[in-house]
């Protein structure tokens, strides 16, 4: 099994050196420079500016110096915020994005499954067409709508709960954004619970259980909810991405200062370096997940061999 | 008891002369046919799509302005003159710039469509050749292009593709481009797992025998065969398109004024939903309704073609 962790991990590197290349070719190739204004600058001042950030050296010693960078953890200095490098301005809000996708991520897989398991054990009866049309709304509404809808119901209508802002992640400014973000991946994971479920009840090993005279609940817990996982824990990559991805919407719309924010600042400010290096992170991030979910599903899944 | 059979026997044999009353085999996707317009949910859906798509090619012969144009009469109170009404022919009231939203819906609903059924469209395309190729050759070259999927998709696209959108501009082609390029890779993998359980099939052995060549093998015969499963997931690909485009255009980075897409309209009625709420509504029905509906005609296809059920 370590040997698998290690050999997992191992295989992680060549990608992460693709992500870095395709980031970094994005940004040579982009037309003009971040330093181009429009009265102009001396040629001189230029030069300095160019040199100060090895942009006159040719591409590949470039990408060598941002790559031996980035080994040590630095994602370069703010084109745009010129005091400030990238580092000093992503890693504070990374706390607030974390703490947001880990409640969204805790509620989600919670009612989620739990949501799927009722579904599937009232297989074709109303509790189950009730959950499911409910899962159904849950997927077509993305987080870019959900959010809005709720701030619509429950801070402009019903005055229950602030519209936006941080305040240090006190609860009542929490609420609104893990909800909005964690709809779409309750549904998700509910339709995918209910159908793994079903697929395992009906096999021979719980038949062969029910047979035994097994109590239900033995027969559930025991022995169809390792199989039902599955499905569930091979999603978790994908959910991951959900949880970066929402937490673009969530950071601009509640103004809660994730790492979103910065990456939507950075874009429309053409701060190309404050791009590059959210990219790299949430690469580096999304990559060690998918890496962790193998393993997760290499532990439930005793047929695979590693 | 003899002479019973003998009619019988005698039946049949006319029966079979005349070809009346035989069962007569039924193909795939006869079967699936079949299956899929028992499906009232996803039959409705269908039709639904169908009205929509409609209303975004002739939507506009119907609206009383242009989507650029501004009423300034309807600007000096958007909250009261703006809002939908017959009279004013602004149908589904006007925005917060004075522009018939009418209008811009239909345009809207044409750049989200075109964008989700033409990206989708190409992802499929390259999915399919990719994934058949790599499965139907086999081998080294399965591994290698299989490895290169594998990488590429562990590579967070969705910020991929915005980096994309800044740097290149805000052009429509790129973002077809983009998430076309980006969301293939799935298909790639579902492709070649059923053209590995394809390929050693006897008509496949057969078009060897003929000395058809390989490119051949794979065009006429395995994609035709794994189109089934294609459709099945194109049509739950559209409205995840539908979905990312409106996400990209959210966030401001989607198509360019004045053109417009549902993204670009909620995120313009998102700001003024506290005393316009219809420019949030309109668009933001367009989008749900679609999405739905895609959703559910994917179901019914699924359950239409999937062997398993069969």
């Amino acid at each position: 099994m370590l040997n698998f962790i290690f050999r997992r991990f191992l295989q992680a590197i060549p990608t992460l050196l693709v992500l870095t290349m395709l980031t970094f070719a994005l940004m040579y190739m982009a037309p003009g420079s971040p330093f181009l204004t429009e009265k102009g600058m001396p040629e001189e001042v230029l030069a300095n500016i160019n040199a100060k950030y090895h942009l006159d050296l040719p591409v590949w010693e470039q990408y060598l110096i941002y790559l031996g960078n980035l080994v040590q953890g630095d994602l370069g200095p703010s084109f745009r915020y010129l005091d400030f490098s990238v580092n000093d301005l992503v890693w504070p809000s990374l706390a607030v994005s974390a703490t947001i996708g880990a409640w969204s991520l805790l509620i989600a897989v919670t009612l989620g499954i739990t949501m799927g398991m009722i579904a599937a054990l009232n297989h074709n009866k109303w509790m189950d067409y009730t959950l499911m049309t409910t899962a159904m709304a849950g997927i077509v509404l993305p987080t870019f709508v959900m959010a809005p809808l709720l701030v619509l119901l429950l801070s402009y209508k019903v005055k229950l709960l602030p519209a936006g802002g941080w305040h240090d992640g006190d609860w009542q400014y929490l609420v609104l954004p893990v909800f909005a973000m964690a709809t779409h991946l309750i549904a998700q994971i509910a339709r995918i619970t209910r159908g793994s479920l079903i697929e395992v009840m009906s096999s021979n090993f719980i038949r062969t259980a029910q047979a035994k005279g097994l109590p239900y609940r033995t027969i559930i817990l025991r022995h169809a909810f390792k199989p039902m996982m599955l499905p569930v824990v091979s999603y978790l990559g994908p959910l991951f991405v959900g949880v970066l991805t929402g937490s673009v919407i969530i950071d601009v719309f509640f103004g809660t200062g994730g790492i979103g924010q910065h990456f939507v600042n950075g874009a429309i400010n053409r701060d190309y370096s404050m791009v590059m290096g959210v990219t790299v992170l949430v690469g580096v991030m999304y990559i060690a997940f998918n890496a962790v979910t193998d393993i997760i599903y290499a532990y439930i899944d005793p047929k695979i061999r590693y | 008891m003899f002479f019973k059979h003998k009619k019988v026997a005698q039946e049949l044999a006319e029966q079979l002369e005349s070809g009346v009353g035989i069962i007569e085999g039924r193909s795939l996707w006869q079967d699936a046919k079949r299956r899929f317009f028992r499906n009232k949910a996803a039959v409705v859906s269908l039709f639904i799509i169908g009205l929509i798509i409609l209303f975004s090619i002739f939507g506009s012969q119907f609206a009383q302005y242009s989507y650029e144009e501004i009423d300034w009469f309807a600007l000096s109170d958007p909250v009261e003159l703006g809002r939908p009404s017959i009279e004013t022919g602004h149908y589904f009231g006007t925005d917060k710039l004075g522009r018939d939203l009418y209008a811009r819906t239909v345009q809207g609903s044409q750049i989200s469509l075109m964008v989700g059924i033409l990206s989708s469209f190409v992802a499929i395309v390259i999915g399919t050749l990719y994934g058949a190729a790599s499965g139907f050759i086999g081998g080294r070259v399965d591994m290698v292009m299989m490895r290169i999927v594998e990488i590429l998709s562990a590579l967070p696209f969705m910020f991929m593709v915005i980096m994309l959108m800044v740097m290149f501009g805000r052009q429509i082609i790129l973002i077809f481009v983009a998430i076309g390029a980006v969301s293939w890779l799935d298909m790639a993998r579902i492709v070649r797992g059923q053209t590995l359980s394809i390929k050693n099939k006897e008509y496949i052995e057969a078009a060897h025998a003929c000395g058809v060549s390989q490119w051949r093998i794979v065009v006429r015969h395995i994609v035709p065969n794994v189109m089934g499963i294609v459709l099945v997931y194109a049509s739950l690909m559209i409205p995840g398109m539908i979905m990312f485009e409106s996400f990209i255009s959210f966030l401001g980075l989607g198509v360019q004024e004045p053109e417009t897409s549902w993204g670009a309209l909620i995120s313009e009625g998102v700001v003024t939903m506290e005393f316009a709420l219809w420019q949030l509504a309109f668009p933001l029905t367009f989008l749900v309704i679609t999405l739905f509906c895609f959703n559910f005609v994917g179901d019914g296809l699924r359950d239409a073609l999937d062997p398993k059920e069969r």
